[in-house]
């Protein structure tokens, strides 16, 4: 079962689109010739970096890693995390009907202050259905 | 840019006909009338070869569910034949030129912890330079050979 990303929104986040399956021949003349092998692009990756954020919080981002076996369940995103983006641009970071997302490494978590204040930066791919 | 689609028919022992393709992601495609579903497979090998020397070609699958029960109705994958079609694609995803078809019959599969391979050899298409221009019966070659290893009698 999925089991969405926590809904908690980001103090910075980086997308970046996926790219297709393709292949690249270059002859020795330095012409190349594409070819490619599927209708969708693949590999989307977005980064969270959550500042500062208390403990309670951390652990739900923890709770979720460990949720999914770290990586090998894929799960969807929470509207949340694209705060602040158009409906337009959200469309292409989402890709909903096409990806799902796992995560490409586990969530680094940083202890910054006293209180029980950490960062945590957390890096997720998209991949195919 | 070249856009590549394989046309998988494979037909295991049990007669059932199993259709992929593997470039519409998600999607089914029709060719020849026939729908085709999407599967996440490779083809690796000769895809042609004109005088039936036995090429080899394999099919590379993840290893999950629906490619074992491919190996399992074709008996280990020993009992199956394969028409594998290469089609090139313009933008609009429309076949551009004469697709490529070859045949095959299946020799064995093999499994890694993540991709299961059907191996496939050649099926009998054309008759090497030497073989004399003769048809061919069962008194000639006896039981009719599914590939190019001939035994004149």
């Amino acid at each position: 079962m999925s089991i969405p990303f926590p809904g908690i929104k980001p103090s910075a986040r980086s997308f970046k689109q996926g790219t297709f399956p393709t292949k690249v021949y270059r002859a020795l003349s330095g012409a190349t010739v594409k070819r490619n092998f599927g209708n969708r692009a693949y590999g989307f990756e977005l980064q969270l970096e959550y500042r500062n954020i208390p403990d309670t919080t951390t652990s739900q981002i923890l709770k979720h890693y460990n949720d999914t076996s770290g990586g090998f369940e894929r799960f969807s995103l929470s509207s949340e995390l694209f705060a602040g983006m158009s409906t337009e641009l959200r469309g292409y970071a989402e890709s909903t009907a096409t990806i799902r997302w796992e995560y490409a490494a586990p969530p680094d978590v940083s202890s910054v202050a006293p209180g029980n204040r950490s960062t945590v930066q957390v890096t997720l791919v998209g991949e195919l259905l | 840019m070249i856009r590549i689609v394989n046309y998988l028919r494979l037909t295991t022992a049990n007669n059932i006909v199993h259709r992929y393709q593997n470039y519409f992601i998600g999607q089914s495609s029709t060719y020849l009338g026939e729908s085709y579903a999407f599967a996440p497979f490779q083809a690796e090998g000769s895809l042609a070869a004109l005088n039936g020397d036995n090429q080899q070609l394999v099919v590379l699958f993840p290893n999950i569910e629906f490619a074992l029960r491919l190996v399992e109705e074709g008996e280990g994958n020993r009992l199956s034949e394969l028409r594998l079609t290469t089609a090139f694609l313009n933008a609009s995803d429309q076949i551009t030129t004469p697709p490529l078809t070859d045949f095959y019959v299946g020799i064995g599969a093999g499994f890694s912890e993540t991709t299961l391979e059907l191996r496939f050899r050649s099926a009998i298409d054309s008759v090497g330079s030497q073989f004399p221009g003769r048809t061919f019966t069962r008194d000639l070659v006896g039981p009719l050979p599914l590939n190019s290893e001939l035994m004149l009698r």
